[in-house]
């Protein structure tokens, strides 16, 4: 399997995304076609509304497809049960926790869950894996604190630890950079890179911070109004797709400094 | 490190509370009798007076195993509603269900009158349970198609005040076309009171009861998920849907059964799932589900020794009691600078 020359990691076929109701069907995206073949860091870009979110909420199977095929390591989407797509790929999202009483423990011991048996009991094999979670992001100290005490920075990584600790070949954060400052921008950019070169995880992250994302990422996804240009960010350099980003004529993408700048 | 605390200490004290609760409740009454004879009274052991032991077996035991199951219960239902609406001013009686089962019951009271088919129906205690237990889950799941509508949690809690008042305005509607004798019969049950249940009924109220709570064990895992709001919880693998379907029967059959037998009783759903998160300081639903049940338990416990007015021979109305103290409760929790949790 491993030496298999083409493994399927992710395909996306003549995707359409959007949202369906009785009357009307909103379409945000179609004809979408995408294949990762191998781990990789990914770094879905665009601009506010042109349904980053969309897409990869659809991805990961929150929000329904309206038409098209996702398959993921060579099976639908569709045919996963719930609990076996937990053990494939899980999730930070950028919605606001519920407040409650978990403490990080708790909360990134809740990633187990896909493991445990019916009332949730942690086994060894699965506080080890809370604490190799914990130890990847740096948040042991923070271990019985409870998460609401937590500053963005630190919840985002409790956050993404939850999401280790779920044990997923794929991992799909949207926006988990946004509310954070540069240093924790940077660190972040930096353990989702570890992550994928150290443990072979493929990882999609939508972002804002296209400088970064450049840098840091195997593949961009340019989320344009036509379509959505994927490859790697120094070919997309070079052939100006990254341009087509934005459509305003008072900011152009600098090339010396790999990030968008005013005119 | 010590990553899931057992709070061994904290079940133990409680469990002593209830037991010891449990005794005082059953001590005391309008008749007053010696501690030491209503120890016998459970035994064969000699009584001073023989009436003593028919109020201690068949009047006191009952009431107080009823407050056990009603507090319990509505406790259980509260925390599950909180969770489940992401809400932690949820609970069977804010969110209407309450209402809902009293409608069950006034329409089997006093609808009686209006449609004279269902006269046909003794108002049996049991089918006063499955009255109550279909308005509750009727007024539940419309609650709940309608929190899927919208996503705000405030507007969730303003459609269940509303359903609440539908419900109520439908009641009067009724009560006004039923006659005096009716209206008495259904006034004096909306009072609430845990007595009055014979061995009989409390047996179809336990097992019921019993029911409903044994539920509880396909849900453990998937509430605690829940916690981080229902996308996280179906990425890790939780069926919401199969979660909320046995929620909302869990929820029906405790909240219409004990609205049954007990009458519409308020606040306790809504205000011990705060007092027992006060006491253990965590969200996991494999501590606070057997938490809210001991709390719950001695709270009803409690509130039935205040309403019984000791050595008198009045009987205060049991919801009166538990409004008295749980809205206090309630807006003190809301005052206070600390946050409320789910």
């Amino acid at each position: 399997m491993e030496n298999n020359a083409k493994h399927i990691i992710l395909n996306i076929k003549k995707l359409t995304i959007g949202y369906s109701s009785k009357k009307l069907e909103s379409v945000v995206a179609r004809g979408i076609n995408i294949e990762v073949n191998e781990p990789k860091l990914i770094c879905l870009v665009g601009k506010n509304g042109i349904g980053k979110s969309t897409l990869l909420r659809t991805l990961s199977g929150v929000q329904p497809k309206l038409s098209g095929e996702i398959i993921i390591r060579n099976k639908n989407l569709n045919t996963y049960s719930s609990n076996d797509l937990s053990r494939i790929m899980s999730l930070v999202l950028t919605e606001k926790l519920p407040e409650s009483n978990l403490t990080v423990f708790e909360l990134i011991a809740l990633g187990r869950q896909p493991y445990t048996n019916w009332i949730g009991s942690l086994s060894q094999t699965d506080i080890e894996k809370i604490n190799e979670a914990m130890q990847l992001t740096n948040i042991e100290h923070l271990s019985d604190r409870k998460y609401f005490e937590l500053s963005d920075g630190q919840l985002q990584k409790v956050l993404i630890s939850r999401a280790l600790a779920q044990d997923t070949d794929i991992i799909i954060l949207d926006e988990p950079t946004a509310h954070l400052d540069v240093q924790h921008k940077m660190e972040t950019f930096l353990l989702l890179k570890e992550l994928v070169d150290d443990f072979g995880k493929t990882i999609i992250i939508s972002t804002h911070e296209i400088h970064l994302a450049i840098q840091s990422a195997n593949e961009l996804w340019l989320m344009t109004e036509d379509e959505i240009i994927c490859g790697n960010p120094q070919k997309l350099i070079k052939n100006e797709s990254i341009e087509k980003l934005f459509s305003s004529d008072k900011i152009e993408f600098d090339v010396k400094k790999q990030q968008f700048t005013l005119k | 490190m010590n990553p899931q605390k057992s709070y061994k200490t904290t079940f133990f004290l409680l469990l002593i509370l209830l037991v010891v609760f449990f005794f005082l409740n059953i001590s005391l009454g309008s008749v007053s009798i010696p501690f030491k004879d209503v120890f016998s009274s459970f035994f064969d052991d000699a009584v001073n007076k023989e009436p003593w032991r028919t109020i201690v077996i068949n009047y006191r035991l009952p009431k107080a195993i009823t407050a056990i199951l009603v507090g319990a219960g509505l406790s259980i239902s509260g925390l599950l509603m909180q969770t489940l609406f992401r809400n932690p001013l949820a609970g069977p009686f804010v969110l209407g269900i309450s209402s809902g089962a009293s409608l069950g019951v006034a329409i089997l009271i006093l609808g009686a009158s209006l449609i004279g088919g269902i006269s046909a129906f003794e108002t049996s205690s049991f089918s006063m349970a499955i009255a109550a237990s279909l308005g509750a889950f009727l007024v539940l799941s419309a609650v709940l198609i309608a929190a899927n509508k919208v996503r705000n949690t405030m507007s969730i809690l303003i459609i269940g005040l509303m359903f609440g008042s539908i419900t109520s305005a439908i009641i009067s509607v009724l009560a006004y076309f039923s006659s005096a004798e009716q209206l008495q019969q259904f006034i004096f049950w909306g009072f609430g009171s845990l007595g009055n249940l014979s061995w009989n009924e409390l047996k179809i109220f336990g097992f019921i009861f019993i029911l409903g709570v044994s539920l509880l064990i396909f849900i453990i895992k998937p509430l605690n998920s829940m916690l981080l709001g229902e996308n996280y919880a179906k990425s890790m693998g939780v069926n919401i849907k199969k979660t909320r379907n046995i929620v909302l029967i869990i929820t029906s059959i405790l909240t219409g059964v004990i609205t049954a037998f007990s009458g519409p009783i308020a606040f306790v759903g809504l205000a011990v799932p705060h007092l027992t998160k006060l006491i253990f300081n965590t969200s996991n639903h494999k501590i606070l589900l057997p938490a809210v049940t001991i709390v719950g338990a001695i709270l009803m416990l409690v509130a039935d020794m205040i309403a019984q007015l000791p050595t008198s021979e009045y009987t205060l109305p049991i919801n009166a009691i538990t409004s008295l103290f749980g809205a206090p409760i309630v807006i003190w929790l809301l005052i206070r600078k600390r946050k409320i949790f789910i």
